[in-house]
């Protein structure tokens, strides 16, 4: 063994050691399955599921709060939005929420949820520690994603049936700015510097780009994979890299998670994953990726760097929602 | 830095007023007429196979409220009106067809002769002289023709290998044009029609199903599926487990080919079906859906090219713009050569979604939904 491959074993024993002793807390992927009304939990060091709790009707929505001691999961059919105690696995309360919540977001500041009533054309905005709703503001038909910026200041929400994203202010849930995307828009994500939304289209097969300033479209981008017809590729679940210029978008019954430069908005791979490839979360370190696969009902592990899937597992029936805790 | 202030109030202010009043205001009215044709009831028809009395109209209603949502922040409205043929006038500029087959002949070249600037939607009739020898440039279809129906029954029979079919009809004109339909995709697919029956309802069946079926369905030579066109619902519902060969029924009953089914969940078609059935209290059936895609036809095109005349939305619906979502999980648009919509057809039975045609497999140089129905060669006159 010659000096240099001496110090790359010594350089890799101390990232071995170095990682363990930064990661000791195991990593949990939790995902809602919209048609068992339940959670799997996967261990990600395992990558099996290591339990499976009981939730209300039809889960969708799932998110954690920031310390990730509880989390909120939207049972659409139970038209309730339940508090999971995730240290016990128990449910320990629910807000108000609404009739139909499919999806949330929470505000910064831990304090305000909101939720989109897909059946009333409503956000309801629902004040955490009171368990009250603060108000209902108007929307589109069938609103659908949502996404608070990190700074808390916006609050946007789309809607399927309207074609539109809704923007409003989150100090006075005023409802400022309502601009037109491609047809059945599903997911919002705000940069990491709040300059730019992306929105993705369903049918129109298309991610729009806009800047938040002016409400204004950047970019609008296409996909396009061999051997797929185009009207098969239909993009659902965003999520950008916060430390490398990257999104994933995944393309539901076209299979693919896409890989776009997010500097110059060209789509640099398709990862192929399970069918109907649905929701998207990042791991702790987002060196993993993981996608929700309804059809198949499984989750598809990917490593963001190289873009393989490294492991496939099966969990419930209709997996939707997806978090790392 | 007060003046910036102030500024900044001021421009905040602006904005705030811009938005709120396209919000309140809808400065532009779209006036549609709804002919619907008067609900009428077989004395054979069981009672839970009665066709709804607001059946179409329910569906359009649905939409209205839905499209003006979207309106409110665009700046327009939409509204419905129904109307007899005779009330029909020049003013009435978007007009949607609810006509049984019978009505469908009467009118329909008569009201898109004489009203030949009005914008036409039907939404009931499958008679496939409208898609291929008496189109009319004024005239869309949301509802599918009976061939587009055939072909996806037929692709079904063919991925399962089912090539000898046995074909019963009812006596309504509209039966004949069913099972004219299913000959057109039988001499496509190679499907060997080995009898073809008149049901004439000459005993009863509520006594005497059981026995009598089988022997009506007793053929020179075997058949492997039974495809049964029954337009007034009077006897098709005694075929299902009683054929004389072990053979699955399709068509009007068993298996069917449908536009919409209350069994339809995915691409967000669970919503729908649940606010259909908050406001109305029943399924939502293929006629509601049809009446309710033509609405929405309307509003989508309203709402992408804010032109709202007749001539303008016609045009912004034959264009490449226009793709409609429509609870199907793809893009519907309207086939240039006989502003036909085309979408998937749902294969379903009583309790359950089978899938959706086009199936895998079956291709077109356009798009595979082409794959249903006449097509481009086959051309208007």
């Amino acid at each position: 063994m010659n000096a240099a491959n001496k110090l790359i074993l010594i350089l890799s024993i101390s990232t071995v050691l170095f990682s363990t002793s930064t990661f000791a807390e195991p990593e949990f992927a939790y995902v809602t399955n919209e048609k068992d009304d339940t959670i799997s939990v996967i261990d990600l060091d395992s990558y099996e599921v290591v339990k499976t709790i009981n939730v209300g009707e039809r889960p969708r929505g799932f998110v954690f709060n920031q310390d990730h001691s509880l989390a909120y999961i939207c049972a659409s059919d139970s038209d309730r939005i339940q508090i999971l105690d995730v240290a016990t696995d128990q449910i320990i309360g629910e807000l108000p929420s609404g009739d139909d919540p499919e999806t949330i977001a929470l505000h910064p500041n831990n304090k305000i949820m909101y939720t989109a009533n897909e059946d009333d054309a409503l956000l309801t905005v629902i004040d955490i520690p009171t368990q009250q709703v603060i108000t209902q503001i108007d929307v589109g038909v069938e609103p659908e994603g949502l996404a608070v910026s990190n700074a808390g200041d916006i609050v946007v929400a789309t809607s399927e049936t309207t074609n539109m994203v809704h923007w409003i202010y989150t100090a006075t849930n005023q409802n400022f700015a309502n601009t037109i995307v491609g047809a059945r828009p599903r997911s919002a994500y705000f940069t990491k510097d709040d300059s730019k939304l992306w929105v993705s289209a369903e049918i129109g097969g298309t991610v729009h780009v806009f800047d938040v300033k002016t409400q204004t479209e950047l970019k609008q981008i296409n996909f396009s994979i061999k051997g797929i017809h185009k009207d098969r590729i239909q993009p659902v679940g965003i999520v950008l890299l916060k430390e490398a210029p990257y999104a994933f978008v995944a393309l539901g019954p076209a299979n693919h998670v896409a890989v776009i430069n997010t500097d110059t908005y060209e789509v640099e791979d398709y990862i192929l994953v399970g069918r109907r490839v649905w929701q998207l979360g990042f791991d702790a370190n987002e060196s993993r990726l993981l996608t929700t696969n309804g059809v198949s009902s499984d989750v598809s592990v990917i490593d963001t760097q190289s873009h393989k899937v490294i492991k496939t597992i099966k969990v419930g029936r209709f997996p939707w929602g997806v978090a790392v805790k | 830095m007060k003046v910036a202030k102030l500024h900044i109030t001021i421009f905040i202010l602006f904005f705030v007023l811009m938005f709120s009043d396209s919000h309140a205001s809808s400065n532009q009215s779209i006036h549609i007429a709804m002919i619907s044709s008067e609900n009428i009831s077989y004395p054979g028809t069981p009672n839970h196979l009665v066709r709804p009395a607001n059946e179409g109209i329910a569906g359009a209603q649905l939409a209205i409220p839905e499209a003006n949502l979207t309106g409110r922040f665009l700046g327009y409205s939409l509204s419905l009106t129904n109307k007899t043929p005779s009330e029909l006038t020049e003013n009435d500029k978007i007009v949607v067809l609810n006509l049984n087959e019978k009505d469908a002949i009467k009118y329909i070249p008569q009201l898109t002769m004489r009203f030949s600037d009005t914008l036409f939607i039907n939404v009931r009739s499958q008679n496939n002289q409208w898609r291929t020898k008496r189109c009319h440039l004024n005239l869309f279809h949301t509802i599918p023709s009976f061939s587009m129906q055939a072909d996806a029954l037929g692709q079904w029979l063919l991925q399962r290998r089912m090539q000898k079919l046995f074909v019963v009809k009812g006596e309504h004109p509209a039966d004949v044009q069913y099972v004219d339909s299913i000959k057109r995709m039988a001499k496509r697919f190679k499907i060997d029609i080995v009898e073809e029956k008149i049901w004439t309802g000459d005993f009863d069946l509520r006594r005497v199903a059981y026995k009598e079926v089988p022997q009506f369905t007793k053929s020179h030579s075997p058949y492997n599926a039974l495809f049964v066109s029954d337009y007034q619902r009077e006897f098709g519902y005694a075929l299902p487990y009683n054929t004389y060969n072990q053979a699955p029924v399709i068509g009007d009953f068993g298996l069917q080919a449908v536009t919409w089914h209350h069994t339809i969940e995915q691409w967000g078609a669970l919503q729908l079906q649940n606010r259909f059935i908050d406001t109305f209290n029943r399924n939502m059936t293929s006629l509601d859906f049809t009446a309710y895609l033509a609405i929405r036809a309307i509003a989508y095109a309203a709402q992408i090219n804010q032109a709202f005349d007749a001539l303008s939305l016609s045009d912004t619906m034959l264009s490449e713009q226009f793709v409609l979502a429509a609870y199907k999980g793809r893009k519907l648009s309207f086939r240039p050569q006989n502003r036909q919509l085309r979408m998937p057809i749902a294969l379903t039975h009583d309790s359950g979604l089978l899938t959706n045609a086009p199936l895998e497999g079956f291709l077109h140089p356009i798009t595979d939904l082409d794959t249903l129905g006449h097509d481009r060669h086959e051309r208007c006159q």
